[in-house]
């Protein structure tokens, strides 16, 4: 009997190290995936974006930072005003986290309202960031750039303040 | 393996803390007040800050508002704002009748300022003489009968040479910047607006005074960096050479236009280790300490009238700068001093634009007679700069993902 128990319990060890086995190699398995973090495509929106943005073919993105430039958001607003007015599908994706400046931003700008449910606006500095970093890395100005919805990359991407002619944007639009 | 986890936690944690930016303090335990934002929102940590007394102090907001604060509460106690501020009304009434005759002032709203409604911008601000100017500019166009070399300078600019070429109808419209000292006292009431006119002297010299990058005011006069008109970087990280006989900060009368003195030649400050980049970007100070007014060029630190040298920056490492300085009490020098290293790996953004990485800022004693730095401890690094030294505390300005707080970190203690 003793020996009949020795061996379950020796079976039982086996059994039990087998299994702290698998499980020493599942974590080694985590971690050495975690060292090698998952490949990104570069300039894929959708890694950054919700897939539910796009609607059409093409998107206009702003990417607005209260603090650029003193004169860029009065820059954006004149773009702004000319190319609502042809009705592109727009997003802004606004620089701001706190509740409180996220209030004072709508009010300061004027030419689009982003109370509006039916405005597109999502907002964050980390969010941002991101949306930048795919055609301007480590910018914090504000861009206005036009996302390809089927090849999911962004095919203009430009300064607010550097945009000397609208008409080059709308034929990107087209 | 769960020793070797131990390991990694244990090195993970401490390369943690030595990225953390908070130092360690040798002194009291820090204050912390939550800044009021009742009537004015910050969106940043602020441009400026200035000591208006041992109480309150005063921010540059965004560069369109000036707020005093209580340093112990956080409290708001006044604002003053551009939003709403007529700029054309202004320049008509000031510089358009100044000049009627010969110069012409078109402004349009929205050329000179920012987001909001207004149409200017407070480039600096400064208390001194218990008053707090703020140094303000707009944009206007010039259309100057005597001057017509102004709208001739950019013909043979290549880029506007192409421009016309592949346009029919090119116009050019020439912004200039106009220049303002308004004049408020500490409940941010608006005691007068001083247009900054022509200097006589400066235009034949052909040298502007560079506020925008620092000035001070005391009795009356306003001292700023002096600079030649046609100063232009090659690249930001070039060096600049300066003459040794040329002046590097000019005294004005605010009344008086005929007024005007070049102080501390190149020769008796050094800026030989300046980039552009450098000279457009050191905190410089001109401020009272005891019975002196002096200048600091992050580098030397000068008695402005006697040209005398004060502190050198033969006592700083390569690397290092002065951001904040006064005499203390116990007869050593108190500085906040931080020094800048290059990025490893730039992006094209920062290379372009020359950022550098600030590493350290320290609080540090150093005794003028035996040539000795005390070191007194690390402090946050704030690469705005914006930061203040008294006799008693250092004073900045820090924000969490919903507040931002005035901080005081005494150092002397009783």
């Amino acid at each position: 009997m003793l020996r009949a128990t020795a061996h379950i319990i020796s079976s039982s060890k086996f059994h039990i190290m087998k299994i702290r086995f698998f499980f020493l190699l599942v974590i080694l398995w985590a971690c050495n995936s975690e060292q090698q973090p998952t490949k990104q495509e570069p300039f894929k929106v959708s890694a950054v974006l919700p897939a539910s943005i796009c609607e059409g073919k093409k998107l206009l993105i702003y990417t607005l930072n209260p603090n650029d430039c003193v004169n860029c958001l009065s820059v954006f607003s004149g773009l702004n005003d000319v190319l609502s007015k042809q009705n592109y599908k727009t997003l802004y994706v606004i620089a701001v986290d706190r509740e409180i400046e996220k209030n004072k931003f709508k009010e300061s700008i004027i030419s689009v309202d982003l109370n509006d449910p039916k405005t597109n606006v999502l907002w964050g500095k980390k969010l941002f960031q991101q949306v930048n970093n795919l055609t301007k890395p480590s910018a914090t100005v504000s861009l206005v750039n036009i996302y390809d919805c089927k090849a999911d990359s962004i095919v203009f991407s430009k300064s607010v303040k550097e945009v000397s002619d609208v008409n080059e944007i709308i034929n990107q639009l087209q | 393996m769960s020793k070797n986890i131990f390991v990694l936690v244990v090195i993970s944690l401490s390369v943690f803390s030595c990225s953390d930016r908070q130092g360690n303090y040798s002194f009291d335990k820090a204050k912390k007040a939550t800044i009021d934002e009742s009537k004015v929102v910050l969106t940043r940590l602020p441009a400026h800050v200035v000591q208006i007394n041992d109480t309150i102090i005063g921010f540059n907001n965004s560069y369109q508002n000036v707020s005093l604060y209580n340093i112990n509460t956080g409290k708001n106690l006044c604002s003053y704002s551009l939003i709403g501020l007529n700029f054309d009304s202004l320049i008509q009434v000031t510089y358009g009748k100044h000049y009627a005759g010969f110069r012409k002032y078109i402004h349009d709203k929205g050329d000179g300022g920012g987001m909001e409604n207004s149409d200017g911008t407070i480039q600096r601000i400064v208390a001194s003489d218990g008053k707090v100017y703020m140094f303000v500019t707009t944009l206007a166009e010039i259309i100057d009968k005597n001057d017509t070399a102004s709208t001739t300078e950019y013909d043979d600019n290549e880029e506007i040479k192409k421009l016309k070429a592949q346009n029919t109808k090119v116009k050019m419209v020439i912004l200039s910047y106009i220049e303002f000292l308004f004049v408020a006292d500490t409940d941010l009431k608006l005691l007068e607006i001083i247009p900054l006119y022509d200097r006589p002297k400066l235009k034949t010299d052909d040298n502007f005074a560079f506020l925008q990058i620092g000035y001070g005011i005391i009795k009356g006069s306003a001292y700023s960096l002096l600079q030649e008109r046609n100063f232009k970087p090659t690249t930001l990280r070039s060096k600049i050479t300066f003459s040794p006989d040329q002046y590097s900060v000019v005294r004005m009368d605010l009344k008086d236009v005929n007024s005007v003195d070049y102080l501390l030649p190149f020769k008796d400050v050094d800026f030989s280790s300046f980039t552009y980049q450098d000279y457009f970007s050191v905190p410089y100070q001109f401020k009272v300490i005891g019975d002196k007014f002096i200048f600091s060029n992050g580098k030397d630190i000068v008695d402005v009238d006697k040209g005398e040298i004060l502190f050198s920056h033969t006592n700083l490492q390569p690397n290092e700068w002065v951001g904040c300085y006064l005499t203390g009490k116990d007869g050593k020098d108190h500085f906040i001093n931080y020094t800048m290293e290059p990025k490893k790996n730039p992006t094209d953004f920062e290379k372009i634009y020359a950022i550098d990485s600030m590493s350290t800022m320290k609080l540090r004693l150093f005794d003028p007679e035996t040539k000795k730095w005390e070191d007194k401890g690390d402090l946050p690094v704030l690469s705005n700069k914006s930061f203040l030294l008294t006799d008693k505390n250092i004073i900045y300005v820090e924000s969490d993902s919903t507040h931002y707080f005035i901080k005081q970190i005494p150092y002397n203690e009783d």
